[in-house]
């Protein structure tokens, strides 16, 4: 019996040091932190939800916004061509703990690991990887050709794929929700779309928006969603397209992906994925969608 | 022993309390003061099952209150004793500072029985006037909601409407749960349109598409209703999801907001998707225009949007 009690109170007493020590460890992480917080030389963000990999998730967003803020204070950082932020996520640290049930991730980077440099074209996302930014200037400009209203030089037509408008299944609905269609992240949209000539700045931003769509689902959720927020007129399939040379035409190829977007033009469009100029008829044969911005 | 016991639940209760970036001088010193005071006057209050005392607090009648209804349907404790955090300063439309924010301030629910349905770890969100004194405390919603929205507002040039709108919806769902009845007065329009819909059922369930009833309700019918509501139940729970803000392209002052609500009572819940049109012509007093319910199996282009109302 006695035997039986002691080895009760021995696990008793483990148990009770095992809390100690985890309680002390959560005790120390949270000083640590704090630490930080008050270091004038780190910028730092945290969150905290139900699972970790959220938890990091978010708090690295946080972070990068921070970065961005910091950036923007600092007149020599801005004055630079470019500004090269360092791997957030390589160059970032990250501490974690429980809070209650809940993950609680802080992360915190050296502001010393952001700098300014020119002629650089490597801006940090909020994954980590390194896009190259490529201008979408024009390469030249249009010449002037005579045609007919319509824009086209031959008979030739464009694919009516109205029978491919067919409602999204559910199971689409939901991927486009969860996809974000109509408020994805722009944060890969070519830089130099805000000075494409004969875009003010939200068509620009609206254009950045359509171009980020992988599909025809995708681009009509997202012209419906423009023009619940009067930013896009009308739109419709190439049958139903009023003037040809006033629209603005998202192109198609036959699995339905995105190709480009053209924009108006009685015969030289601009193309807005390469910046260079083209006409509609390369596209002969090709699915599209037309669309006007709202004025 | 008591003595000990008590110096040594009071030591407990203290909260330390420091901004690390966003503001400075004195200012920063007394929000910093402010603050520790009621997270302090809080956990006291926990401690003791008592009513907050807000003496020598600088806060907001209005605030008072709105921590009060909260308290009186569930106690909180401050998880941290030693925070840092941020400082938000909220801005107007013209870009001049109206007031600030600390964010991630940790606390657990301390429910008095079962009938609270709700997460036990929550963090909320004090606001200060410019002048520092304590103007708001809400529960916040989730912080993936928070930086979607604020990611958005970068997208649109309008970063610091977003965070009005974020708080007054935020406000709004605090409401519900403190049955806050004079801020729902407050915050709806004379002339709201309150639209209720509700599924009528079919003899057979695979049947599309479903058809919905709506029901339309001026401001003082729906407020009786919620009247009743806040009487009959001893607690509520909202949570708010999946929270898009656009604005209307024609009137930047009106926005519409369409979310996701889970409504949980003790005998009672349901999921829904609302959709608000806020009036911020007054960004002090914003109102709500318009503010209906679907269920959530109304087909996705059925759902409300900014569109389907004329704004004078």
């Amino acid at each position: 019996m006695n035997i039986s009690n002691n080895i009760k109170r021995l696990a008793v007493t483990a148990l009770l040091l095992l809390m100690g020590t985890a309680a002390m460890a959560q005790e120390t992480t949270s000083k640590q932190i704090n630490q930080i917080k008050r270091d004038p030389l780190y910028l730092y963000a945290e969150a905290t939800m139900d699972n970790e990999a959220d938890a990091q998730s978010v708090a690295y967003e946080l972070l990068l916004k921070q970065v961005e803020e910091y950036i923007a204070s600092k007149s020599n950082l801005t004055q630079a061509d470019n500004v090269l932020i360092k791997d957030v996520k390589s160059k970032g640290e990250s501490l974690s703990m429980m809070r209650g049930e809940m993950h609680r991730v802080f992360v915190y980077v050296k502001k010393s690991d952001i700098e300014g440099v020119t002629n650089t074209t490597l801006i940090n996302n909020s994954t980590g990887a390194t896009v190259t930014i490529s201008s979408v200037m024009p390469s030249k400009s249009p010449a002037e050709v005579e045609t007919d209203m319509n824009g086209m030089s031959d008979d030739g037509e464009y694919h009516v794929f109205e029978d491919e408008f067919q409602p999204e299944d559910e199971a689409t609905q939901r991927r486009l929700a969860n996809e974000g269609g109509a408020n994805q992240d722009l944060s890969a949209a070519p830089a130099e779309a805000t000075a494409v000539p004969g875009l003010s700045g939200w068509q620009q931003q609206a254009m950045g928006s359509l171009l980020q769509c992988a599909d025809v689902a995708a681009v009509r959720a997202r012209l419906n969603r423009l023009k619940a927020e009067y930013r896009v007129k009308r739109y419709g399939t190439a049958d139903k397209c009023p003037s040809v040379a006033d629209a603005y035409w998202a192109i198609f190829d036959r699995d339905g992906k995105l190709v480009t977007i053209l924009g108006t033009g009685a015969s030289q469009r601009v193309d807005y994925r390469t910046g260079q100029y083209t006409t509609l008829e390369q596209y002969k044969g090709m699915n599209a969608l037309w669309f006007n911005f709202a004025k | 022993m008591a003595l000990l016991l008590s110096v040594g639940m009071h030591a407990q209760d203290e909260v330390a309390f420091e901004f690390s970036d966003g503001i400075d001088g004195p200012l920063k010193a007394r929000m910093e003061q402010n603050t520790a005071r009621l997270l302090t006057a809080v956990n006291r209050a926990e401690s003791g099952n008592k009513d907050i005392n807000y003496s020598g607090i600088d806060i907001d009648g209005l605030a008072s209150q709105s921590i009060g209804m909260m308290w009186n349907n569930v106690h909180f404790r401050v998880l941290d004793d030693d925070i840092v955090e941020h400082c938000l300063r909220i801005k107007s439309s013209s870009g001049t500072i109206i007031g600030y924010q600390v964010r991630n301030i940790a606390v657990e629910m301390k429910p008095f029985d079962d009938s609270y349905v709700g997460d036990r770890n929550q963090e909320i969100c004090i606001n200060y006037d410019r002048s520092g004194k304590i103007s708001d405390f809400n529960i916040t919603m989730g912080l993936q909601q928070y930086v979607k929205l604020m990611k958005e507002g970068e997208k649109l040039n309008d970063i610091d409407r977003r965070m009005q709108i974020l708080h007054w919806v935020e406000q709004f769902r605090n409401a519900y749960v403190q049955k806050d009845i004079n801020f729902m007065e407050n915050v709806f329009s004379d002339d709201a349109l309150i639209i209720t819909g509700k599924v009528v059922k079919r003899e057979h369930t695979d049947m599309k598409p479903i058809n919905v009833e709506y029901t339309t309700q001026g401001k003082q019918q729906y407020l009786a209703g919620l009247r009743r509501v806040f009487r009959n139940n001893s607690y509520i729970n909202v949570k708010f999801d999946d929270i898009e803000i656009i604005r209307h392209g024609a009137k930047p002052n009106y926005y519409g907001v369409t979310l996701k609500q889970g409504w949980f009572t003790k005998n009672y819940s349901d999921e829904g998707i609302v959709f608000i049109v806020w009036d911020f012509t007054d960004e002090l007093n914003p109102k709500i225009m318009v503010r209906t319910w679907q269920p959530m199996q109304v087909d996705e282009n059925d759902i409300f949007n900014l569109s389907n109302f004329k704004l004078n």
